[in-house]
This record gives structure tokens, sequence and C-alpha cells, in this order.
């Protein structure tokens, strides 16, 4: 599904130098590292926002860099992600800003409307639907962040850092609901920076350190 | 909870807000819109005019000794009809004549001079001069006025007259494109996260520059109608102070007419020149 090679991202100084690692389908793997190891930037090149410097990075088998612009927006539309910080479009509503995804790639508003509106209820966001970002608590704007995320029924999904604002309980939350996904076929990665929340998901586990990835499976090995 | 029968804009236009390039454009296409009406007039002075007397000379002759002035003139169209390059040469009768040689020679008619119009076939300036020795090498005292002389120097003025009134409006309208790509760059720098997160969910890069683009837009438009109505205002005042004569003869209509159109073309320059700016933008990023 996902496949780093030797991938590095930056220049003399770059956080990621090599990394080389594997997603295979509908695995869950949490990402752990220290602040400013890498983390966001490794999902940005899986989500296309960044291109690698250097190496291959191959996402549903098709290495990113050899993709034209238009089959790189085709490949970003199966991925989902919540990335920090949060941007939403404040003077949009929490259901416009829900159905962001579907809308910039061409769907029409009849063929998504009750997806939105399914997605907003399982999340608990429907009594807020007609609010705007900047009123909801931080708790509530990372679940519309990763409503948005979401809403297109991504085959891979990237959530950043649950932990880092968000309380236990909420951070916890955020794991169900990303499980649940998961469930239902989703190729998942969920950053943190708390190792015990990500032993806690007994989830395998990929860690960074000095621009390198190591693997951990779920049983410690 | 009902999806909303309209979705809000993604990106905000809010023209009003951006005072200072609606100023810059708004002066441009005023700018642009006298100098497509200073255009309009000269053209229309210049070429209009310039036009009547191509090709033309008028042959002046005088009665010389014992032969009268018909005679000369009569002498005169058969010498000047067998002169290579002239097409018909048509004597004048003398009342028309009279009253037109005080015109070309300032002074009362003493001799009773008699005029001939040369058709001369757009014959160039030596025409007359040529004209002028076969009258003399035939004993026949005349004196050719070269109208194509006239000629030629009118169409060097209109010829200056156009160039600068038509590079005017394109210069006006490539400052009005360039201001426009510089907002399109402006608004992808103010709104990065949206066009980023747009990008991440996966719209192409021409619905996003169509976006920028579009917002753009309509600050080009509420320009182009500044632009567009200061001209108008200066169109009326002319048209209103009885100069329309001196603008070549453009009617009320001339100076009215254009408008919607400069508007519509202004607009869609604007539009496009920050489209493809954004859209450039967005290839360098990737």
């Amino acid at each position: 599904m996902v496949r780093f090679d030797q991938v590095r991202r930056g220049a003399e100084d770059a956080v990621l130098r090599s990394l080389s690692f594997a997603l295979a389908p509908g695995s869950f793997h949490m990402l752990t590292g220290l602040r400013g190891v890498g983390k966001t930037s490794l999902l940005r090149l899986i989500c296309l926002a960044d291109a690698p410097t250097q190496g291959v990075v191959q996402v549903f088998g098709r290495d990113v860099a050899t993709l034209s612009p238009k089959d790189a927006s085709f490949t970003r539309r199966r991925i989902g992600s919540v990335l920090y910080p949060l941007v939403f479009v404040d003077h949009l509503t929490v259901w416009d800003n829900v159905a962001l995804p579907p809308r910039v790639t061409g769907r029409r508003l009849a063929d998504y409307g009750a997806e939105v509106a399914a997605v907003l209820k399982w999340l608990g966001l429907a009594k807020l639907a007609d609010a705007r970002p900047q009123a909801l608590s931080v708790a509530e704007r990372h679940r519309l962040a990763i409503a948005r995320a979401v809403v297109n029924r991504p085959e891979i999904l990237l959530v950043d850092e649950p932990d880092t604002e968000l309380d236990a309980a909420e951070a916890q939350r955020a794991l169900k609901l990303v499980g649940e996904i998961h469930a239902a076929g989703a190729t998942v990665v969920m950053a943190c920076r708390d190792e015990a929340f990500a032993a806690a998901s007994g989830q395998p586990v990929i860690r960074l350190l000095e621009g390198r990835a190591t693997v951990i499976e779920a049983d410690g090995r | 909870m009902n999806a909303p029968p309209r979705p809000g804009r993604i990106l905000r236009s809010s023209p009003w807000r951006r005072l200072t390039p609606a100023l810059v454009l708004g002066v441009l296409a005023l700018l642009g819109g006298l100098a497509l009406l200073m255009d309009a007039a000269g053209y229309r002075a210049t070429r209009g005019f310039a036009s009547r007397f191509a090709g033309v000379e008028t042959v002046v002759v005088w009665s010389h000794g014992l032969e009268s002035a018909d005679a000369a003139q009569a002498r005169a169209a058969e010498i000047l009809a067998g002169v290579p390059g002239v097409g018909t040469v048509t004597p004048l009768d003398p009342a028309t004549g009279d009253a037109l040689i005080a015109h070309i020679l300032g002074a009362p008619a003493a001799s009773e001079p008699r005029l001939l119009a040369v058709d001369t076939a757009g014959g160039g300036k030596s025409s007359a001069r040529r004209l002028q020795q076969v009258l003399g090498a035939q004993d026949v005292p005349g004196l050719a006025v070269d109208h194509n002389w006239k000629d030629s120097s009118t169409a060097r003025k209109a010829g200056l007259i156009v160039t600068v009134s038509v590079l005017a409006p394109l210069i006006a309208i490539l400052g009005f494109a360039l201001v426009c790509a510089g907002e399109a760059r402006r608004e992808m720098a103010k709104g990065h996260g949206v066009i980023d997160l747009m990008r991440t969910s996966g719209a192409t890069e021409g619905y996003v520059a169509g976006l920028v683009g579009a917002r753009v837009a309509g600050l080009a438009f509420t320009a182009a109608l500044w632009g567009a109505a200061g001209a108008m205002v200066a169109a009326a005042l002319v048209s209103r102070r009885g100069f329309v004569d001196a603008l070549g003869g453009l009617s009320r209509g001339d100076l009215i007419s254009p408008w919607p159109l400069v508007i519509v073309v202004v607009w869609l320059v604007g539009a496009f020149a920050a489209w493809l700016s954004a859209l450039s933008r967005l290839k360098r990023r990737t």
C-alpha cells in the first residue's frame, strides 16, 4: 500500500534522512518519536503534500515521482489526512468544512450531502453543523478534522498527534474512532508523541529516531 | 440536519477590502479606456481625412499671350492626359475654380486662372513636379499642387498617433494583467493553509487556480467598472463641451458604446492573468 525506500526529505539538515519501511493494505501503525523528529513530514510525504528529496515513495503501488499532476490529485483523493496545524475554512460552517473534500473533487451536493450528514452524526457534530469552526472546542475541532478526512471514504487515513492537544479521554476517543475506520478496511497511520499511548493502542509502531524508521510489531519484536 | 441549499464560497471575494489594488486597477482601466477613446478619435480624424486626398493633384493654369484661360485649360488637359501614370484629367468650371483658387494660392485671381483635377492613380511625391515640368515644356504656365505630399505627411502623423494610441491601451492592459497576477500571488500566500488543504483533499491544480482566478476576477471586474465609469464621465464632459468635432467627429454613441466590451475584456484579461499566475505557482510548488 505504502513503501518508502531510502527516502530523504530536506537538504543538509534533513529531519528524515534514510527512511525505509512498508505498510500493508489494511494495517494500522502508530508513528512515534520526539517532537521535531519528522512525524508530520513523514505523513505529508505519504499524502503527497510534499515530495521526497531523495529515494522512492510508492503509494498504491506507484512511485509518486512519476505521477502527473492530475494523477497525483486523484491519488490524494484516496487518502484522508488530519495534519497539524489543523486548518479550517473559518468563514464556512462545520457542514461546509466537512463537505470540502467531495466538493473540491467535483462531486455534486446531491451525491455527498447524505454522507456528510452521516459522518457528522457519527462523530457527534450534527448539532454543530451550522457553527463556525472557531466556535468549537479543541476536541470538537479535532473531530471535525477527522470527519473531513474520512468523508470521502479514504483507503489510507493519516492522523497527526491526537495526544498533543487533546486530553487523555478525548485522545482515547479519537483512537477509538480511527479504530472503527480501520475496521472498515482503511490503512491507518496515527502519529503520537506519547510512547505509552502508542503501546496501549495494541498496534505496531513505527519509531522515528535520527531520521530513520524502525518498525516494532505489536508483540514487541 | 439538511444540507445547505448552496455551499459557501471557499475563497471569499471581497474587493472592497482590497482597496489599494482595486484603486490601482481602476486607474489603469480608466487610462486604458481614455487611450482607447483617443485611439478611435485619432484614427477617425487622420485616416478619414487623409483618404480624401489620395492620388489627386490640382493644376492651376493661366492665360498666356494670345491664348485665353479656357484655351490654356483645354490644352493643359490634353497634355496632362498623355502623361504616363495620369488617369483622368477633369477641367473644373470657372466658378468652382475661382472659389478654390483663393484657398490654394492665397491671392485673388488676377489672370483668370483655371483649375484641373488630375487623378494620378496614387502617384508619388514626384507627380506634381513632373506635371509642372511637362506643362512648362509645352509652354503652358501652370502650377501643380501636390495633395499627395499632404497625404503622406498626414499619413505619417496618423501612423504615429495610431501607434501611440494602440500601444497605450495595450500597455494599460499589460499593467492590469501584471497587477492581477501579483494579486493572485498575494492571495496564494495569504490563503496558503486553505490551498494546501484543498490540494491534500484531491483538488486539481486547475480547480485551485480557478478559485484564485475567480477571486481576483471579482476585483478586476469592480476595477473595470470604475475605470469605464470614469472614462464615460470624461467622454460625457467632452461631448457636452462641444469637443466632439475635435475628436475626429466621434459621435456621442461612439463615446459611450465601447465600454461594455472594454469591461468584459479587462475582466477576462485580469481573470486569465490571475489564473495563469496561480497555476504556475502551484506547479512550482509540486
